[in-house]
């Protein structure tokens, strides 16, 4: 990395807590981290780890009444997010923050037009005549390379393929070019080839936009092709935090290690593919020590008994773990 | 579009030919009207003569070829019992009908409609509670008692409504509320559950994302989603609609298709038994037809399967 760009969005200790009738649910225990402009940050974890959590946390937009912000500080462009009035949050959401969902097949609206709901997106945010969101919306559609988009604008979702729909899905959060775009496993429903297309298409859109993504996956394949950055949750807390080449080179925390060891690889014959033994700990009564303690082959007596610092090993590195902290 | 609902015309008038023949059959297997026109003391002689002025003394296949000749030319006969030609006594009592029927479905659409919306989107609420209470309570109570103990209550205990019959605006409260009462409860959980399915879906949440207000998530994205499960269903809604209307016209006296044809079965009066059931049908029909187009309005693929 040669000059370092403005930081988008920062984010300070956040935690956000399901409070249910079985208890309270710690679904993010109090994480830190920073996306820069045009830059790739992978949020990398097993499901229920927070991951999506977080995602919908920078948004405002957990399920209420349950989902609750507890602590924490989100700071976009310099706006601290959780100060902002319900009102004024509508005004960030679409526009400068937007969010890709898993499923391009139910995050469409199945009764109205491809054109129709980009459109709303542009009318609503950028207060646009009508004729002129026409040529936003097809602008839109283009930057998502999708064929003969003044057609495209015309056709409702059954009409198009699963692949398309993520692309329109992908023109409606980038339509008000926004500042942050959270992709949820964007890419998990669809087939390989898809995959690693959509996945190309997104660099490309980054390098023209500069628009910040945080792409939250369980998958370090994907994470290898697309982030620049990558934060590992587990158990609502981030466990490791490095550049994606330090990741897979030196990885620190055992929990990091065994994710990677469990990629599928081609350039190795043995087959036995690794997993990782035993179950992440119940949200609802965390153990008082390290969260991964339990499935740990390298715990120790403090690990037990403590949580783990967040240590800096080198620049841009920082581990969560005892093995670190001598 | 326009293929879609010529199809579904040429339908509804196979249904129409297949209603007026099994009504035809229907009401003959019901019995001999004679048994009930004659006095004790006719002689045979003169049943004969009644038979033959009635004309039921032809075949069953001339009678049906009379039936269904007159039916082209608009004429549905003479009724048995009254003598008076069955388009008039139509004529009378439909518009009738209507000033009942037409009220209860829309006052009751409307409520169904807001209270369902409202519920799905204060789940677990007061008020949700309480349509989930009316709506358990309505498919419960059979809408006759109700009706019977609202007339007791507000005709005879309180006198401030009138018991029965019709006349000014007054009489319109009891027999509108009780048709309004038959289909409430049924649309009203319709619209409830069909707007939980939808605001839970995924893209409601992404309508959330791009930082629309509630009432544009509610109103445009969910609400015409919300509206094809209960749209289905309207068949059913018709025919409770039917059968209210006769439930309520009898309760009330009021004189309407509904009484009419509960009358004119007793009396095996055949043209007029006949004449209802295939203007109910054409009305049901009719309005199941318009609410296919509305169907094919609100689901882009039907529209698009269809044409
Ligand atoms: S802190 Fe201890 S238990 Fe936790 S990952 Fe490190 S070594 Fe394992």
């Amino acid at each position: 990395m040669t000059t370092k760009r403005d930081i988008v969005l920062q984010v300070e200790d956040l935690q956000t807590t399901f409070f249910t009738r079985a208890g309270e649910f710690k679904a993010v225990g109090g994480i830190s981290f920073y996306v820069r402009e045009g830059e790739t940050f992978g949020l990398v974890g097993e499901s229920a780890c927070g991951k999506t959590v977080t995602g919908l946390s920078l948004l405002r937009l957990l399920p209420e009444p349950a989902g609750r912000i507890v602590g924490g500080k989100i700071t976009l462009d310099g706006i601290d997010i959780l100060k902002l009035s319900k009102k004024q949050m509508r005004e960030v959401r679409g526009k400068r923050i937007s969010m890709i969902l898993q499923d391009p097949m139910t995050s469409l609206n199945p009764v109205y037009t491809v054109g129709d709901q980009i459109g709303e997106s542009v009318r609503l945010h950028q207060g646009l005549r009508d004729d002129m969101v026409e040529d936003e919306v097809i602008s839109a559609l283009r930057l998502l390379r999708i064929p003969a988009p003044e057609q495209r604008l015309r056709d409702y979702p059954f009409q198009l393929s699963g692949g398309m729909r993520q692309r329109v899905v992908g023109s409606i959060a980038m339509s008000c070019r926004p500042r942050l775009l959270i992709a949820d496993e964007p890419t998990t429903a669809l087939d390989a080839t898809i995959q690693a297309q959509y996945i190309a298409l997104f660099k490309d859109i980054q390098k023209q936009t500069d628009v910040a993504i945080i792409f939250i996956t369980h998958d370090f394949g994907v994470v290898a092709n697309i982030c620049d950055r990558v934060a590992v949750m587990y158990a609502g807390k981030i466990v490791e935090t490095a550049s994606t080449s330090t990741i897979f080179k030196r990885s620190k925390h055992p929990y990091t290690s065994a994710l990677i060891r469990s990629v599928p690889r081609l350039d190795r014959k043995d087959d036995q593919l690794y997993s990782i033994e035993g179950q992440p700990p119940s949200l609802l009564n965390l153990p008082p020590g390290c969260r991964f303690a339990p499935r740990c082959p390298d715990v120790m007596d403090i690990c037990l008994k403590e949580q783990p610092p967040v240590v800096e090993i080198s620049e841009g590195h920082s581990v969560s773990c005892w093995k670190e902290k001598k | 579009m326009t293929r879609f609902i010529l199809i579904r015309l040429v339908q509804t008038v196979i249904a129409l030919i297949g209603i007026a023949v099994l009504i035809f059959v229907l009401v003959r297997a019901s019995g001999n009207p004679i048994d009930l026109l004659r006095s004790a003391t006719s002689t045979p002689e003169e049943i004969e003569n009644l038979q033959r002025q009635l004309g039921l003394d032809k075949s069953n296949w001339e009678q049906f070829r009379i039936f269904m000749f007159g039916l082209v030319q608009g004429d549905f006969g003479e009724s048995l019992l009254k003598r008076r030609p069955v388009s008039t006594m139509l004529g009378e009592a439909i518009p009738n009908s209507l000033k009942l029927t037409v009220p209860a479905f829309v006052i009751s659409m409307l409520v169904a409609t807001a209270l369902g919306v409202f519920a799905a989107t204060r789940r677990d609420s007061f008020l949700d509670n309480g349509v989930k209470f009316v709506a358990i309570l309505g498919q419960a109570v059979p809408g006759f008692w109700l009706a019977i103990m609202a007339m007791m209550l507000f005709s005879v205990i309180w006198g401030i409504l009138p018991t029965a019959g019709m006349g000014g605006p007054a009489h319109y409260v009891l027999p509108v509320g009780t048709m309004a009462f038959f289909l409430l409860p049924g649309m009203m959980r319709l619209v409830r559950s069909g707007m939980l399915d939808v605001l839970d879906s995924e893209y409601i949440k992404l309508a959330r994302i791009k930082g629309l207000s509630e009432r544009i998530i509610v109103w445009k994205h969910a609400f015409r989603n919300a509206m094809i499960a209960p749209l289905t269903t309207a068949g059913m809604i018709m025919a409770g609609l039917v059968m209210g209307a006769v439930i309520t016209e009898n309760i009330f006296n009021w004189p309407g298709m509904g009484r009419l044809v509960l009358e004119a079965t007793y009396a095996r009066d055949f043209p007029v038994v006949q004449a209802c059931t295939l203007m109910i049908g054409v009305m049901v029909l009719g309005m199941n037809l318009l609410v296919d187009i509305a169907y094919a309005y609100v689901d882009p693929q039907i529209r698009y399967q269809k044409s």
